[in-house]
């Protein structure tokens, strides 16, 4: 493979003796048209291949954009950014239960059910992976509805997580009809707390 | 403490690289010098795990400092003048040309907008999310990673299914734990320190075979490829594996060449970063073997060699043990005996064939890669020009389907896999494509014709 390289074969001394500097401009004038033909060839590709034009617009210019609109956004603000309502339920319920809750998480089609006193669900139940929910609850511990009743977490359940209404079940103690969003411990029957504004 | 503990994980390498061969080029030590130095680092602290050791900040940065020092020492006992000889840089710029200078500015452009957007958004992809990132957070935590509470089955009742994180090669998941054991709010550092190494490290290898035009050349048309370079900005194995599992299989193919031994060996350390990455990487190492064995068959190479790539499988053995010893096992997903089922074969190669055909994924990587093929067919058959990188790359790609194959698709259906997944394992091939498509005799022909119509000398 080596003896494609023209470097290295004249290094070896073969060639090397012939070796002359060119003057500046004559290089300026073969790189200006070097220079010309290969830029007009590059400025064609996203023209050609439009997924070309999508790496270069969509992809490294809207994202800097975005940086650049917010440059001091937090943590948060960027996860939200990117995961929407789902990602501000996860925050609304690290805010409003203590770290050594037990929280019971809502299933996706909890999330995707949608509620009638709301015209449009703000969810899409993408962020039902317990690992994820784990991560942004950090140090709080999840159970999710397939564990509920089964593993020994679910017994020591502390609060449940409510979204559109689902789940009111499971709590032990008369809850309103109204209550569409939110988090309520099982122990405790405090007034419900405010709906979260995803 | 983070960027030190960054510098002294990229000087590990550095000097790793050094004390394999100090003919390595300065480009090729920089790119090489983190993932090496990562991989070198994350490798003991699971050792140390495994010991009972904590994974907390003292930890992590008395491990970095012990290993850049055992680095250090080793190259200077191995190679004393010589090593400070090798940091001198060659100035030979006789090629220069502005095409080169063009192709680099576009370069760092596309690089410095996909190192910015890597480095803002914290994770947020699924897979890293609901794995790589998540028990890195945890074991940072919790101070252990055979321990985390996440692999505790109560817990976790599907941990132990097929196809769970709990049995990924946990080098990622090592490399997080350890940035945010040493206090980052995000481990997206890692991913973006990674893939730009990668681009210097692919530009430096390139240039060993190939003008400084043609390598220039290749490296921008392997970052410009539309599906790499979103997933090279989120926290997942893929682009890292791709990175480690091609340059690796390049500098076997060199090796084949011309058999300089610090190429097999250091191919191989690339091809093992790979198997400590992904457990597919397996695939890669297979491929060096093949080649190596077949170097010592055709070529009368010695036997010994063979033992270089068996090698490459010490993390993966390393691991395995480890997993068993702690528990950290999930059912196999992968069927152990040859068996022949038609309707999956033809799946699995309608899969191939839909991933490898379409332009949307990879760019015109394989449509130019044909291309190439057909143009410089004289060329191979005539002189075996550039014969071992097609030959190693066709026959990972082989490979790479017939696990695919193996696999037992319990946790998800084949069609989600060849639709969803396979496109992030055909990563790997991207760079080797390019570099097959820089480094053949009719291209060359083109590069070498620019640099010396154009270049500073003539």
């Amino acid at each position: 493979m080596t003896k494609n390289n023209p470097a290295k074969n004249s290094s070896s001394g073969k060639q090397a003796p012939t070796a002359r500097k060119r003057s500046i401009s004559a290089w300026l004038l073969r790189n200006g048209i070097l220079l010309l033909a290969s830029y007009i060839i590059l400025s064609k590709i996203p023209v050609i291949n439009p997924i070309y034009g999508w790496v270069k617009e969509s992809y490294l210019k809207s994202n800097m954009r975005i940086q650049k609109q917010y440059p001091t956004a937090t943590y948060d603000q960027k996860m939200a950014m990117k995961l929407g309502a789902d990602y501000n339920f996860i925050l609304y319920l690290r805010d409003n239960t203590p770290e050594d809750a037990v929280i019971y998480y809502p299933s996706g089609g909890d999330f995707r059910a949608g509620h009638p006193s709301m015209q449009q669900n703000p969810f899409d139940g993408k962020l039902i992976d317990k690992l994820t929910v784990v991560r942004a609850l950090y140090p709080r511990k999840v159970v999710t509805e397939e564990e509920y009743g089964k593993t020994s977490w679910s017994k020591k359940i502390t609060h449940v997580a409510i979204v559109n209404g689902k789940n009111l079940d499971k709590i032990p103690y008369p809850v309103s009809e109204e209550y569409v969003h939110g988090v309520l411990p099982i122990k405790q029957p405090v007034q419900p707390s405010t709906n979260p504004q995803p | 403490m983070i960027t030190t503990a960054l510098i002294l994980a990229f000087f590990t390498g550095f000097f790793t690289v050094s004390f394999i061969s100090c003919k390595f080029s300065l480009t090729e030590r920089i790119g090489f010098g983190f993932p090496v130095g990562l991989a070198l680092i994350t490798f003991v602290m699971m050792l140390t795990d495994w010991t009972g050791g904590a994974i907390t900040a003292t930890n992590s940065m008395i491990t970095t400092c012990v290993l850049c020092a055992i680095a250090f020492s080793l190259t200077i006992w191995r190679h004393k003048k010589n090593f400070i000889t090798s940091l001198q840089p060659q100035l030979d710029f006789s090629w220069f040309n502005l095409l080169w200078l063009l192709l680099l500015i576009f370069l760092i452009w596309i690089e410095y907008h996909n190192f910015a957007k890597c480095m803002y958004f914290p994770t947020y992809d699924r897979d890293s999310m609901a794995g790589f990132d998540t028990i890195g957070f945890l074991a940072a935590q919790e101070h252990t990673y055979k321990g985390l509470s996440i692999f505790s089955g109560d817990y976790m009742p599907r941990m132990h299914n097929p196809g769970s994180c709990i049995s990924y090669l946990p080098m990622l998941q090592f490399s997080y734990a350890y940035i945010y054991s040493l206090g980052a709010e995000t481990s997206k550092a890692i991913p973006a320190f990674f893939y730009l190494s990668f681009i210097i490290a692919f530009y430096g290898m390139a240039c060993r075979t190939m003008s400084h035009t043609a390598a220039m050349f290749a490296t921008l048309a392997m970052v410009f490829t539309p599906e790499m370079i979103s997933f090279s900005s989120l926290s997942g194995t893929n682009v890292m594996q791709a990175a480690m599992a091609s340059t690796g299989l390049v500098y076997v193919c060199m090796w084949c060449n011309n058999k300089q031994k610090e190429l097999l060996v250091f191919g191989c350390l690339l091809i093992a970063i790979n198997h400590w990455l992904r457990a597919e990487g397996i695939v890669f190492g297979c491929t060096a073997g093949i080649l190596v064995l077949t170097q010592c068959i055709l070529k009368k190479a010695p036997w010994q060699n063979l033992i270089i790539p068996i090698l490459t499988l010490i993390p993966t053995i390393t691991f395995m043990i480890y997993s068993a010893s702690s528990n950290l096992t999930s059912e196999s997903a992968i069927i152990t005996h040859p068996y022949w089922d038609g309707a999956k074969a033809s799946t699995v190669i309608n899969g191939a064939w839909a991933l490898l055909s379409q332009l949307t994924f990879y760019g015109w990587a394989f449509l130019i890669l044909l291309l190439a093929v057909i143009a410089n067919a004289y060329y191979t058959i005539k002189e075996r020009n550039n014969m071992n990188v097609l030959a190693a790359l066709l026959l990972s790609i082989i490979l790479y389907y017939i696990v695919l194959y193996q696999v037992d698709y319990k946790w998800d259906s084949i069609n989600n896999v060849l639709a969803y997944s396979a496109k992030r394992f055909m990563f790997c091939y991207v760079p080797i494509a390019w570099y097959y498509i820089c480094n053949c005799k009719t291209v060359q022909a083109g590069f070498n014709w620019i640099e010396k119509t154009c270049g500073l000398q003539q």
